[in-house]
């Protein structure tokens, strides 16, 4: 491999690292969005769900990159086995282990949300969950072996993700709350 | 007469996913375009300034010799007017006194000494 098509690989593997994570940042909060039943403005509800898949696939798209990257760019040196099995790298095992984990995770999710019509939902549900522990496993895989872990641009667009994630779930969260408060007064009512 | 509406709001959400959906890959690409470019910038310029560092360092190399060379010269010809200096104490001594220097490094003990 040429010298520069080695740097253009290391750079794309950087570059859809990145935007992956912000990819799954907004399926996310577009997936508690579609819980919560949220529109934007007049437009259907089923907007919001629709929109949710389709940046979920794209992710997985950009995430599909940025392994392929990974794995042919030399000075990774990440193997095929690594991208899948946990903790089994050459070099920054941990790190890359914590990103092949949440790939497993996230693969579940897509397959499972694929053949939903085939699946029991309370086992898509079930494995849905997983995307919660997908999310902060894809941010700690960022931050442990990024070359740009300590770049100030890298840490804005981070917290950026924690803070729309945090914002979200606390909404979510509030969700809950509100429809335990609303159960007594149905019941009283 | 339900069915219509339905069909419509429907086509309407399709379209707003889809345009959504392009919106977002579009930015998406764009970003990772713009990161990559960004980093080959960098990637230059950081070889650009290793480069010209180099340069400083060749020629902060070259002052560095230049100035250990004028050191070892002045101290070349510092030692020799010690040498000299000494030497010629050491006659000094050697005709003030009836006993000779018998250690070179100890000129004045024993010239002091006698």
């Amino acid at each position: 491999m040429s010298h520069f098509s080695s740097n253009a690989a290391w750079y794309l593997m950087r570059a859809t690292g990145v935007v992956t994570l912000v990819l799954l940042t907004g399926v996310l909060v577009l997936g508690i969005a579609t819980h919560r039943r949220w529109r934007p403005g007049r437009a259907p509800r089923v907007v919001t769900a629709g929109v949710h898949r389709a940046i979920s696939l794209l992710a997985v798209a950009f995430l599909g990159v940025h392994v392929l990257t990974a794995v042919v760019d030399p000075y990774a040196v990440v193997g095929a086995a690594a991208v899948v099995v946990p903790f089994v790298a050459g070099r920054s095992s941990f790190a890359v282990g914590l990103g092949a984990l949440s790939l497993d995770l996230t693969g579940a999710l897509v397959v499972s949300s694929l053949l939903r019509a085939r699946v029991p939902v309370r086992l898509w549900r079930g494995i849905h969950w997983l995307a919660y522990l997908a999310w902060p496993l894809a941010l700690a895989h960022s931050f442990a072996t990024g070359t740009d872990a300590s770049a100030t641009w890298l840490e804005g667009i981070g917290a950026v993700c924690v803070a729309a994630v945090a914002v979200s779930v606390l909404w979510r969260l509030s969700a809950e709350r509100d429809a335990k408060h609303l159960e007594p007064r149905a019941a009283t009512a | 007469m339900t069915e219509q509406p339905q069909t419509t709001d429907r086509k309407i959400a399709n379209r707003l996913v889809r345009r959504a959906t392009y919106g977002v890959g579009v930015a998406a690409a764009g970003a990772t375009a713009l990161i990559v470019g960004w980093l080959g910038l960098a990637h230059r310029t950081s070889t650009a300034s290793a480069a010209a560092g180099t340069t400083t360092a060749s020629a902060t190399t070259t002052r560095v010799v230049t100035i250990a060379r004028a050191h070892t010269r002045h101290t070349t010809t510092s030692s020799t007017t010690s040498a000299t200096t000494a030497a010629a104490s050491t006659t000094t001594s050697a005709a003030s006194s009836t006993a000779p220097s018998t250690a070179s490094s100890q000129p004045l003990v024993t010239s002091g000494g006698s």
